[in-house]
C-alpha cells in the first residue's frame, strides 16, 4: 500500500475516526513520526482485515462441517488430471470414490489403467489387474499410512480436524485453501485447495499443488450422498458395479 | 602363665586384629559373577559380550491387558503411549543407556533416501544379475509402466522424488537385503513400535550403565526401572523383564532368605553345642578366635587382589571356620588333661603343626586354580587359618585357668562327643569288624559310583530356579517367539574400518554357507574394501551399458509419457561418487539404534597397550552342525571371535572340569605325602587318611544315588572336606600313637559336630550352590568323623604305638 492512498484505506474500514488532519493535530511538525504511525495503522488495519476473514473462514468451516456431519455416505465419479513436469502432456485418469464415514474408503481407477485402493479401518487392500490382491496394515505401512492419512484429511469431512493440523484460508465462492504447516508434508504438498458445491457444500473439485509448480486436480461428478454403499465394496476389489 | 606375658599375647593379637579392621574398612567388595568363571578365552568371549552390551542388556515386554478396555484399539493405544512414556523416562536416567523404544517416524522414507544415495557402492556382484534383467528393454517396459501407476495412484505424490530419482527401483534390491537386519524375534513394526504378532506386546530394549551381573548394581537398576514403570505404565499395561537382571536378582535374593533362616540356626544350635560340651563361657572365646583371625586376613587378601568378590568374602570366611578345630583341639588338650602347660602344649603340637600343614596345603593347591574367586577364596583362608592357629596358640593358654583345668581333667566317657578313641581296645572284636566292614563297604561302593559320575560345569544349575523369572522368560518365548541358539559372531579391528572388512567377510562366509537366519550389518553397510569394489562394479556395469543404455530408456520413458528431462536426477546419480558410506553418515538414521547395537568400540587394559579397538557384531542362528562350520571359520582368522552359549558352555565345563580335577588330584597327593611324611609308618598314614577316603567315597556315593552329577561347588567344597577330614585323622592317629588321655577325640567330635551344624544347615537352602556346598560338607564329614573315631585307630598296629 503507498503512501498516498493509506488515510483512505483507513476511512474506508472506519476503523480510525478523522483523517490525515487529525495525525497533523496530534503531531504537529513531528513529521518522523509518520513512519510509526503508518506501521501502526497497517497492523491495525491487517489485524481488522485478518479478524474478519477469520470469522468467515470459522462460519465457512462451521457450514462444510454441518454440511458433511449429515452426510454418512458419499459416492461420485471423478475426473484426476495431474500436470506433472514428470510428463510430457496432462495425464488424466477416470474413476470412482465411495466413502462411508467414518473409516471405509474405495479409490478406484476405472480408466486407463484399472486399480482399486481400499481403506476399512486399520486394514487396507490395493489392487491392479497384473498382480493379485495385496492386503496391508497400516500401521505397519509407513506409505500408505500417509497416503491414507492425507485422503481422509481432504475427503473425510471432518474439516475442524483439517483446521488443527493446516493453515487454512476460504477463498471466493466457496473453496478452502489449505497448506500444511508440518515440514515433512510441505516438502511435497504446498497447497490443497477444495472447492465445493455452493448448493449442498460437498467436493466439487480437489486441486494439490506440490513444489515446483506440478498439480493434480480431482473433479467429482454424479455425486450421491447418504445412499446405501454395499459392504463388499470395502472388503474385496471386485464389485459388481 | 604370667599376668605380663598373657597381656603381651592379647596385645599382639588385638593389635593385628585392630590393623585388620581398620584395613578391612577400606575393602572394595564386588560380586561379579564373571569372576566364578575361569580365566582364558571363556573370560575373554564374556568380556566381548559385556563389551558389546549383551550382558548388560534388559529386554522389557510391555503387556497390555485388553480387558481394561473398550475397544482393541483404545487398548493398544495405551501400550504404545507406555512405551513412549518410558522409552523417554528412562533415556532422562542416567542409569540407563541405549534405550530402544521405536523407529523415529517416517523411518522408511528416510532409510531409502540415505540408502539412495549409496547404491553404487551397496550393490555388490549378485545384484548386478538383478539389474542387468531391469535395464533390458523388457525390464524397462515392466518397471516405467509401474511408475506411471505408482505417480498416478493416491500415492504418488509422495513417491514421485523417490521414482525420479530411482526409476528402475534399484534401492528396493537394497531394501531386500535389509531382511538380515532383522532380529531373530518375531515381531511387527507398526508405527515404528516393536510390536508382537497378537498386536498386545511391545519390546523395549535398554542397557544398564551398571553392571547387572553385580547384585548391587542389579538392586539400583531394579528400583530405577520399578519408579520408571510406575510413571510410565498407563492402566492395564505390565511389564517383564528378561536378561541378567532377574537372575542376579533372584540368586542374590534366594541367598539373603537362605541366610536370614539357616544363620540363625547354625549359631543357636553351635552355641548349644559348646554350652553343652564345655559349661563354660570361655568356649566363646575358643569360638572366636577364627573370626578374629578374619579382618586382617581380609586386609592381606585385597593387598594381593586390590578388591574382593563377595562370593570369595562369603565362602572365604566359611573355610576360615575350618580354623575353630585347632582351637577346640588346644583347649580341650589344656583344660582336660592332665599335667602342666609346657607339657600339653608340647604334646599338642605335633598334631596342630601337622594338621596345619594339611590344610594350607590344600587351599595353596587352590591358589593355582584358574578362577579367580576360587584364588581369593584360598588367599582369604589360608592367611585366615595361619593367623587363626597363631591367635589360638597365643591366647587359648591364658584363658585356661589352673583352677579350670582341674575340674575339668578328664572324666570317664558318658557320651558319644567325650568318646575315647584310645577306648577302641575295648570294643569287642565283633563290632570292630563291623565297622570295619561297613568302612570297606562304603570304600568299595565309593570306587564304584565314582566311574558312573558326570560332571556338569554348567552354572546354570547353580543358577536359582526362580518361579517368576522362568515365568517371564517363558512369556517371553511365547510373545516373541525365539527359537533355538544364537551365536554372536564379533568382527574385531583395529579401526572401525577394519571391522567392517571383517565383518563383510563374515557375511560372505554366512551368504555361501547357506546360513538361513542371522542378523548383520554388513549388506547396508558393508566394510571400505567391499564398498571400493562395489564401486568399481558399479562404473564397470555403467561404462559397458551407456550411452547406448541412455537412449533406450529415453526411448521407452518417453513411449509411457514421461518427459525428456524427468529422470535427470537418476543420470546424475549414475555419474556421480557417492563416496564411501560409514556409520557416521547413517549416524541419524533409523538404523541408529541398530548401528549402536551392533557396532562398539572400546580401549584395551593398559598393560595390553590400551589401544582402540572396534567390534562389528553379528548374529546367526545355530545347530549342532552350522556351530561347528563357524568355529573352524573363526579358527582360520584371529580377527572373527565366534561367542556362542554351546560353546562356551562346553569350554567353561571343559576348563573347570580341568581345573578341578586337577587341584583334587594335587591336593590328594600334597595331602598323601605330607601325611607320609610326617607318619612315615604305611599303617599309621592310612590310618590318617581313612576319614578322607571315606568322605570321597561317601560323596561319590551320595552323587551317584541323588542323580549321577557333580559340580563345581561339588568339587571346590569336596577339596575343603579333605582338608577337614585329614585333620580328625591326624589328631585320632597323634591321639592313639601317644597313649594320652584321650581328649582329641572328643575335640574330633566337637569341631565334626560344629562342621556339620555350620556347613550341614546349608544342606536345607533352596539356592542349589548353597545347597550343594551343604550336602557336600554334610555328607563327607557325615562319613569321615565316625570313620575317624572308630576305623582309624583300629588300623594302627600295636608296634607302631610302642615306636612311637
Amino acid at each position: 500500500m503507498g503512501m498516498c492512498c493509506w488515510p483512505r484505506e483507513i476511512l474506508k474500514y472506519g476503523k480510525i475516526s478523522g483523517d490525515v488532519r487529525m495525525v497533523k493535530l496530534l503531531f504537529p511538525g513531528k513529521i518522523f513520526l509518520l513512519p510509526a504511525l503508518l506501521l501502526f495503522s497497517v497492523l491495525f488495519f491487517s489485524k481488522a482485515t485478518a479478524s474478519t476473514k477469520q470469522n468467515e473462514l470459522e462460519n465457512f468451516l462451521q457450514e462444510i462441517q454441518d454440511s458433511s456431519d449429515r452426510v454418512h455416505s458419499f459416492t461420485s465419479g471423478f475426473t484426476q488430471e495431474k500436470n506433472l513436469s514428470l510428463f510430457s502432456n496432462p495425464v488424466i485418469f477416470q474413476g470412482r470414490l465411495s466413502i462411508v464415514r467414518p473409516d471405509r474408503l474405495r479409490w478406484e481407477f476405472i480408466s486407463p489403467v484399472p486399480s482399486v485402493l481400499i481403506l476399512n479401518g486399520e486394514q487396507g487392500l490395493r489392487c491392479n489387474d497384473k498382480a493379485p490382491a495385496e492386503k496391508f496394515k497400516l500401521s505397519a505401512d509407513p506409505v500408505m499410512k500417509m497416503v491414507a492419512e492425507q485422503l481422509w484429511f481432504w475427503l473425510g469431512g471432518d474439516y475442524k480436524k483439517l483446521a488443527r493440523h493446516h493453515r487454512l484460508e476460504k477463498r471466493d465462492p466457496a473453496t478452502l485453501l489449505i497448506t500444511p504447516e508440518d515440514q515433512s508434508t510441505a516438502n511435497y504438498l504446498e497447497t490443497v485447495a477444495i472447492v465445493f458445491d455452493e448448493k449442498n457444500l460437498q467436493p466439487l473439485q480437489v486441486e494439490i499443488r506440490e513444489p515446483g509448480g506440478d498439480s493434480t486436480r480431482i473433479s467429482f461428478h454424479s455425486s450421491k450422498i447418504n445412499m446405501k454403499i454395499p459392504e463388499k465394496l470395502f472388503t474385496q476389489c471386485v464389485s459388481d458395479e | 602363665m604370667s599376668r605380663k606375658s598373657a597381656l603381651l599375647r592379647w596385645s599382639v593379637v588385638l593389635g593385628v586384629l585392630l590393623s585388620g579392621v581398620f584395613f578391612s574398612l577400606h575393602v572394595s567388595i564386588n560380586d561379579n559373577a564373571l569372576d566364578l568363571l575361569p580365566d582364558g578365552a571363556v573370560k575373554g568371549d564374556l568380556q566381548l559380550l559385556q563389551r558389546l552390551g549383551l550382558v548388560d542388556r534388559l529386554f522389557i515386554t510391555l503387556s497390555v491387558d485388553e480387558k481394561e478396555y473398550l475397544t482393541e484399539a483404545a487398548a493398544q493405544k495405551a501400550l504404545k503411549k507406555s512405551v513412549e512414556k518410558l522409552g523417554n523416562t528412562l533415556r532422562a536416567n542416567d542409569f540407563f543407556s541405549l534405550v530402544v523404544t521405536r523407529l523415529p517416524q517416517g523411518y522408511e522414507s528416510r532409510l531409502f533416501n540415505t540408502l539412495q544415495t549409496y547404491l553404487p557402492v551397496l550393490l555388490d556382484e549378485k545384484d548386478f544379475a538383478e539389474i542387468e534383467h531391469l535395464t533390458s528393454v523388457a525390464g524397462l517396459e515392466k518397471v516405467m509402466q509401474q511408475n506411471f501407476e505408482l505417480i498416478n495412484s493416491p500415492a504418488g505424490i509422495g513417491m514421485k522424488q523417490q521414482v525420479q530419482r530411482d526409476p528402475l527401483g534399484l534401492t528396493r534390491l537394497l531394501l531386500n537385503k535389509l531382511i538380515h537386519l532383522q532380529t531373530e524375534f518375531s515381531m511387527q513394526l507398526e508405527d515404528g513400535f516393536f510390536m508382537s504378532k497378537d498386536r498386545r506386546s511391545c519390546l523395549v530394549f535398554a542397557e544398564s550403565k551398571l553392571p547387572l551381573t553385580d547384585s548391587k548394581g542389579a538392586q539400583t537398576i531394579e528400583h530405577e526401572l520399578k519408579n520408571a514403570f510406575g510413571k510410565a505404565l498407563t492402566m492395564g499395561v505390565e511389564a517383564r523383564i528378561i536378561g541378567s537382571l532377574p537372575h542376579t536378582l533372584a540368586n542374590s535374593r534366594s541367598i539373603q532368605r537362605d541366610l536370614r533362616l539357616l544363620l540363625p540356626v547354625a549359631t543357636i544350635l553351635l552355641l548349644l553345642l559348646l554350652g553343652v560340651t564345655f559349661k563354660n563361657i570361655r568356649a566363646f572365646i575358643v569360638l572366636s578366635v577364627p573370626f578374629m583371625a578374619a579382618p586382617p586376613a581380609i586386609a592381606l587378601t585385597t593387598l594381593f587382589f586390590g578388591n574382593i568378590s563377595a562370593l570369595a568374602l562369603g565362602f572365604g570366611i566359611v573355610l576360615l571356620g575350618i580354623a575353630v578345630d585347632f582351637s577346640i583341639h588346644l583347649y580341650l588338650t589344656l583344660s582336660r588333661e592332665e599335667g602342666t602347660q609346657e607339657k600339653l602344649l608340647h604334646r599338642i603340637r605335633r598334631p596342630v603343626i601337622f594338621a596345619t600343614l594339611t590344610t594350607t596345603a590344600v587351599f595353596i593347591i587352590l591358589l593355582f586354580s584358574e578362577v579367580p574367586s576360587h584364588r581369593q577364596m584360598a588367599t582369604l583362608a589360608l592367611s585366615g587359618v595361619l593367623l587363626a592357629v597363631l591367635f589360638a596358640w597365643l591366647v587359648i593358654p591364658t584363658i585356661v585357668s589352673q583352677k579350670g583345668r582341674k575340674k575339668n581333667s578328664i572324666q570317664p566317657m558318658k557320651c558319644f562327643l567325650s568318646y575315647n578313641a584310645s577306648d577302641i581296645r575295648h570294643l569287642s572284636p565283633l563290632l570292630q569288624k563291623g565297622a570295619l566292614s561297613i568302612w570297606i563297604i562304603l570304600l568299595v561302593a565309593g570306587f564304584l559310583s565314582w566311574p558312573q559320575l558326570r560332571y556338569n560345569g554348567d552354572l546354570r544349575v547353580l543358577d536359582v530356579p526362580d518361579r517368576e523369572v522362568l515365568a517371564d522368560e517363558h512369556h517371553f518365548n511365547v510373545t516373541w517367539g525365539q527359537k533355538g541358539d544364537q551365536a554372536f559372531v564379533i568382527g574385531v579391528g583395529k579401526n572401525l574400518e577394519e571391522a567392517l572388512d571383517v565383518n563383510s567377510l563374515i557375511y560372505h562366509f554366512l551368504r555361501e554357507n547357506n546360513f538361513d537366519t542371522f542378523q548383520s550389518l554388513a549388506p547396508i553397510l558393508p566394510g571400505p574394501g567391499v564398498q571400493k569394489n562395489n564401486l568399481k562394479l558399479w562404473r564397470q556395469f555403467w561404462q559397458a551399458r551407456r550411452p547406448a543404455f541412455d537412449k533406450q530408456f529415453a526411448a521407452v520413458s518417453q513411449n509411457k509419457g514421461f518427459s525428456e528431462q524427468a529422470f535427470a536426477l537418476f543420470f546424475h546419480q549414475l555419474e556421480r561418487d557417492p563416496g564411501l558410506l560409514f556409520p557416521e553418515s547413517l549416524s541419524h538414521s533409523p538404523l541408529q539404534p541398530m548401528l549402536e547395537t551392533m557396532v562398539r568400540s572400546f580401549s584395551t587394559a593398559k598393560e595390553s597397550g590400551g589401544e582402540n579397538q572396534f567390534l562389528v557384531m553379528s548374529t546367526v542362528a545355530i545347530d549342532d552342525d552350522t556351530l561347528p562350520l563357524l568355529l573352524a571359520f573363526a579358527e582360520q582368522n584371529s580377527k572373527i571371535k565366534v561367542l556362542a552359549n554351546k560353546k562356551w558352555r562346553a569350554e567353561v565345563e571343559q576348563l573347570l572340569r580341568k581345573d578341578i580335577v586337577l587341584l583334587c588330584f594335587a591336593a590328594g597327593c600334597a595331602i598323601f605325602f605330607l601325611v607320609a611324611l610326617q607318619f612315615r609308618k604305611i599303617d599309621v598314614t592310612f590310618a590318617v587318611l581313612a576319614p578322607v577316603l571315606s568322605s570321597l567315597a561317601a560323596m561319590s556315593l551320595f552323587c551317584w544315588i541323588t542323580g549321577g552329577e557333580l559340580n563345581m561347588m561339588h568339587l571346590i567344597m569336596g577339596i575343603m572336606v579333605i582338608g577337614l577330614s585329614v585333620d580328625y585323622g591326624i589328631f585320632v592317629a597323634c591321639s592313639r600313637l601317644t597313649g594320652d588321655t584321650g581328649t582329641a577325640s572328643m575335640a574330633v567330635s566337637i569341631c565334626a559336630c560344629s562342621s556339620l551344624i555350620g556347613f550341614g544347615v546349608l544342606a536345607f537352602a533352596h539356592h542349589p550352590a548353597l545347597h550343594s556346598l551343604g550336602i557336600t560338607v554334610l555328607v563327607g564329614i557325615g562319613a569321615a568323623w565316625p570313620v575317624a573315631l572308630f576305623v582309624s585307630p583300629f588300623l594302627i598296629k600295636k608296634e607302631s604305638r610302642v615306636v612311637q
